[in-house]
């Protein structure tokens, strides 16, 4: 009976052990955007979130408080001074959590601003870039749909 | 003198019985079979000790754990949950196994039996993804989001009272001004997020101290409704909730040092009874407890 407490012992002593099989203390790091970017310094605010299942993507619309005021007014009219960035994602699987999805390799950010036009209408600049660096592309193609999409998108509700 | 001790103690036996089992949680065959092995003896009222199990002092262990284990996950009560709560007790019940939080490690190793196989995790993760359905969102569903965003009044001033938490944390409204640190698709609720961290949290995402993070580091997590169209766009519908995560080690160092919060619905209604609710949060939580209980793989703009 004398060896019993102790295995017993041994026992509860075994048990302060614990599996890790948690990363830990890890950066999102495929889907961060480079620092020389400087994302932060344009102060915009998250309007809405997106995913797209059949693409595997994922995208946050960011605007500023004009671009907001914009859309939260649903006209899909453009005024100057308006500010909106669509940064898109492909999607992994999270490593922390079966059941969810997030960021994975950055994709693209587009860029649109809008400034003073003629005849009423604002002037809209679009600018696409892409991968890792987001580097800057040229290609103009399906430019109007896109300006298009993000002036229509409707804030998310966050109270 | 030191076996004298021992059976001393035998006689403090606190009782643990078997409560009747109102509404067994059904489930295929193979599923059900893991699941009765590897979790009844503390998730249900068909808890089956072993002579070892009886032996003081390991039975006061043995005792709390089945006490704790029942009040979290009862499986012998499960009929008497909404299916939505189901659900979600099983997505978070494969994810604490895949973690190795559960079951516990001192449990298997006196009960090798209840181990869980790499086999065995791919029937029960099969199972659990074929519980997730998210359909094209509904004319409910729609309706739900619009009737919620026409009373939205961003701007607007906030409720005369702040909500509060039974625990004494405040709805900080200022979430909104923070940055996102990342998003998520929980394809195993049908809803979708974005994680917000405050200046101290980006600073620290900046510095690559995150684990622990430093004390002011606050996190917002907001949760909509998907809302799917038949080309598999989907977009935020109806809020959810508002959970934060507050860091202070000192402050919040009863709740693994984080305060925490739930508000639901846009009317910010605070979760849980009483103070108590954090158990809930922490449990969850603690696959995470080297991760400084941070779900969140944080990305820096």
């Amino acid at each position: 009976m004398q060896t019993k407490p102790i295995a017993l012992g041994a026992l509860l002593a075994l048990s302060a052990c614990s599996q890790n099989k948690v990363p830990a203390g890890q950066l999102n790091k495929a889907a961060s955007l480079p620092t020389t970017f400087n994302f932060s310094m344009l102060g915009l605010r998250v309007l809405t979130t997106f995913i797209n299942r059949r693409q595997a993507t994922t995208a946050t619309l960011y605007g500023n408080d004009r671009a907001r005021q914009a859309a939260l007014g649903g006209t899909g009219a453009a005024q100057p001074g308006e500010v909106l960035a669509l940064l898109t994602w492909r999607q992994q699987a999270d490593p922390n959590w079966f059941g969810a999805r997030i960021p994975g390799a950055l994709q693209s950010l587009e860029l649109l601003r809008t400034g003073p036009g003629s005849m009423g209408r604002p002037a809209v600049s679009y600018q696409y870039f892409t991968g890792k660096d987001l580097t800057q592309r040229a290609d103009t193609l399906g430019q109007q749909a896109r300006i298009a999409y993000l002036l229509a998108q409707r804030p998310a509700v966050l109270p | 003198m030191l076996g004298a001790a021992f059976v001393g103690i035998q006689f403090v036996h606190p009782p643990l019985e078997n409560p009747p089992v109102t509404g067994d949680f059904q489930a295929p065959v193979a599923v059900k079979s893991i699941v009765q092995r590897a979790c009844y003896d503390c998730h249900s009222n068909q808890t089956n000790l072993r002579w070892f199990d009886k032996v003081a002092p390991v039975y006061w262990q043995v005792a709390d754990h089945v006490k704790d284990g029942r009040a979290g996950l009862n499986f012998s009560t499960w009929q008497s949950l909404p299916p939505a709560d189901q659900k979600a007790k099983l997505w978070e019940a494969v994810n604490q196994i895949i973690a190795g939080a559960m079951p516990l490690n001192e449990y298997t190793l006196a009960h090798p039996a209840a181990k869980v196989s790499a086999q065995d995790v791919a029937v029960l993760k099969q199972y659990v993804a074929s519980l997730a359905k998210n359909p094209p969102a509904d004319t409910a569903k729609l309706n739900a989001a619009d009737r919620q965003y026409r009373h939205w009044q961003p701007g607007a001033a906030q409720p005369a009272a702040v909500p509060v938490a039974p625990n004494g944390i405040a709805y900080l409204p200022d979430y909104k001004n923070w940055q996102a640190i990342s998003t998520t698709e929980r394809f195993d609720n049908g809803t979708m997020r974005v994680i917000f961290g405050n200046a101290v949290a980006v600073k620290a995402i900046r510095d690559k101290h995150i684990n622990p993070w430093p004390n002011g580091t606050a996190f917002a997590k907001v949760a909509w409704d998907q809302l799917a169209d038949a080309q598999g766009n989907v977009r935020p519908g109806a809020f959810k909730q508002v959970e934060y995560m507050l860091k202070d080690d000192q402050k919040y160092a009863a709740t693994k040092g984080w305060g925490w919060a739930r508000f639901k619905t846009p009317k910010l209604v605070p979760y849980g009874k009483t103070a108590l609710f954090t158990t809930e949060c922490i449990r969850c939580h603690q696959p995470m407890k080297n991760n400084d209980f941070v779900f969140t793989q944080p990305l820096s703009h």
